[in-house]
């Protein structure tokens, strides 16, 4: 059964075709009001500590919504380059993404992003001095390029595999009509295939962007000041480890939660004809 | 999504414009970079109202740094990452309540001692337990790479459960997840007086002596330190210090 709108094309992008819940009325904002109202009411009964935890982290969620998102856009970059480097017909650009994803996938987060805070700057240095470079010799890392690089680079390799099965999920049937249309492969590509591939990859993309902002809280392991570093630091300071992981769960989730519905809403708007 | 392109490139400039904000490392050469853990009060935590890293460490090196005319930038590390960057010389200086030890001064090297502290047992009130030699058979909590994760494995019959944060041991213990936990005094004494379900039992188990952190390789820097540590130690700057932090 299909909604149509009575007044026009200007409101209809609002009703999803095929029948569904009209998005204003999505019931999941639901529960991030009450998460939020939670939230606030913590904040308003009980200042101290909730109050001044909220304060105090405020920089934290910045610097969390800052490396999430930085991570996010660079490992698009480098999901769809391995992603299309792993269909590639050419041995050596598929050799180069095909190790590059399995050696990744094969290394926990928090391992990579150790190795990364202390490794690089040594390794830069060794070659600095090798080049003789006095900028690289006299390299200071800073944490949050180097835990968002190391995100990236982790998150990139699964982006290639969720780019590889988006494109290899349109039919090949369309590729063919593209070529015999005249386009060139990388035409083809650009204009009848990745735009399909996309539709296909949203959900997949939004959910990565939601993992993605869970493990940003390892950047605490590594100098970052986010806001699971602030939340230890509070508690550390007032002796409250209760009160304090419940208000920093409690942020992490009103975070998640918004994405997660601005990811549902997406999704919704890219939908044509399949459920 | 006709947009989708421009949307994306947008993105990615608005994330280098970001990233090209953050400082790369001291604006200044001539500061010394100090690593502390600053969640461990009162020698080092962040009082929560200005976001400033306080503490009877921090104080202390002050004063260290006015007297050998150093400027110091101070760095919030975690714990292992304060370890093992000053194994790798990633920082100048560490001041974090780090006990001096043989293995220790392996990977880096230590100022003179400047305090004397000791591991204690904490339980809960409602616990049989009066000593080490209770502890045969149970379960006690530690910060993991501290002495108190050294002193408790050293106990026979325990078992240790080690965590990332000396506060998440506490709250196993008051959840009765485990049956003690073994950490330095100063903070025993800051949960035993905010929880009047925990007490601390039996004698101080050990002594131990905190020194500043320096790695291998900068021995003048190790040098201006202990001279400057040597004439506030002279002065008394340790009695001062305690009656800021540590008494009451």
């Amino acid at each position: 059964m299909e909604e149509h709108s009575k007044n026009g094309p200007g409101r209809e992008l609002k009703f999803v075709v095929g029948g569904e819940v009209n998005i204003r009325q999505d019931p999941w904002w639901w529960l991030v009001a009450i998460v939020a109202a939670i939230t606030v009411l913590l904040v308003m009964l009980w200042p101290v500590p909730f109050r001044d935890l909220v304060l105090f982290a405020r920089d934290g969620v910045l610097v969390t919504v800052l490396v999430t998102v930085s991570s996010y856009f660079l490992m698009l970059i480098v999901g769809l380059f391995g992603g299309l480097g792993r269909l590639s017909k050419n041995k050596l650009i598929f050799g180069i993404s095909s190790l590059y994803v399995e050696i990744v996938r094969g290394i926990p987060l928090l391992v990579q992003l150790i190795g990364w805070y202390f490794a690089s700057p040594l390794i830069i240095q060794r070659v600095g001095l090798w080049l003789n470079l006095q900028p690289l010799i006299e390299y200071r890392a800073n944490p949050i390029i180097t835990a968002t690089v190391a995100i990236t680079v982790c998150y990139g390799a699964y982006m290639s595999e969720i780019v590889r099965s988006g494109v290899q999920s349109v039919p090949k049937g369309q590729m063919e009509a593209a070529r015999s249309l005249g386009m060139s492969h990388f035409q083809a590509m650009r204009h009848v295939v990745l735009p399909q591939a996309f539709r296909v990859i949203l959900p997949p993309m939004g959910n990565e962007f939601i993992a993605l902002l869970k493990d940003s809280s390892l950047v605490s392991v590594v100098a970052v000041a986010d806001l699971t570093r602030r939340g230890r630091e509070f508690m550390a300071a007032h002796f409250n480890p209760i009160e304090t992981w419940l208000m920093v769960a409690l942020l992490y989730l009103i975070l998640t939660l918004v994405a997660a519905r601005v990811v549902s809403y997406i999704e919704k708007r890219s939908k044509y004809d399949r459920y | 999504m006709k947009h989708l392109l421009g949307l994306f490139i947008i993105g990615v400039v608005v994330v280098g414009l970001l990233l090209s904000g953050c400082p790369a490392g001291p604006e200044d050469e001539d500061k010394i970079r100090v690593a502390t853990d600053a969640t461990w009060p009162p020698f080092e935590y962040v009082d929560t109202t200005t976001g400033e890293i306080v503490g009877f460490d921090i104080d202390l090196f002050d004063a260290i740094a006015e007297r050998a005319g150093l400027e110091v930038e101070y760095v919030n590390v975690e714990w292992d990452a304060l370890l093992a960057g000053m194994a790798l010389g990633t920082y100048d200086a560490a001041i974090s309540s780090i006990t001096i030890r043989a293995d220790r001064l392996e990977e880096m090297n230590f100022s003179d001692p400047y305090y004397v502290a000791g591991q204690i047992i904490v339980v809960l009130t409602s616990s049989n337990i009066t000593g080490p030699e209770d502890l045969s058979g149970m379960s006690v909590g530690v910060q993991t790479g501290t002495t108190g994760d050294y002193e408790a494995q050293d106990i026979p019959g325990v078992t240790v459960v080690g965590y990332d944060e000396i506060g998440l041991a506490f709250v196993a213990l008051m959840t009765a997840q485990i049956d003690a936990v073994v950490c330095d005094t100063p903070v025993a004494y800051g949960y035993v007086d905010k929880y009047d379900t925990l007490k601390t039992v039996g004698e101080v188990l050990t002594t131990e002596e905190y020194g500043i952190a320096v790695p291998k390789g900068k021995e003048d820097l190790l040098e201006k330190i202990n001279t400057a540590l040597g004439e506030l130690l002279a002065e008394g700057i340790i009695e001062q210090l305690t009656a800021t932090w540590l008494v009451g």
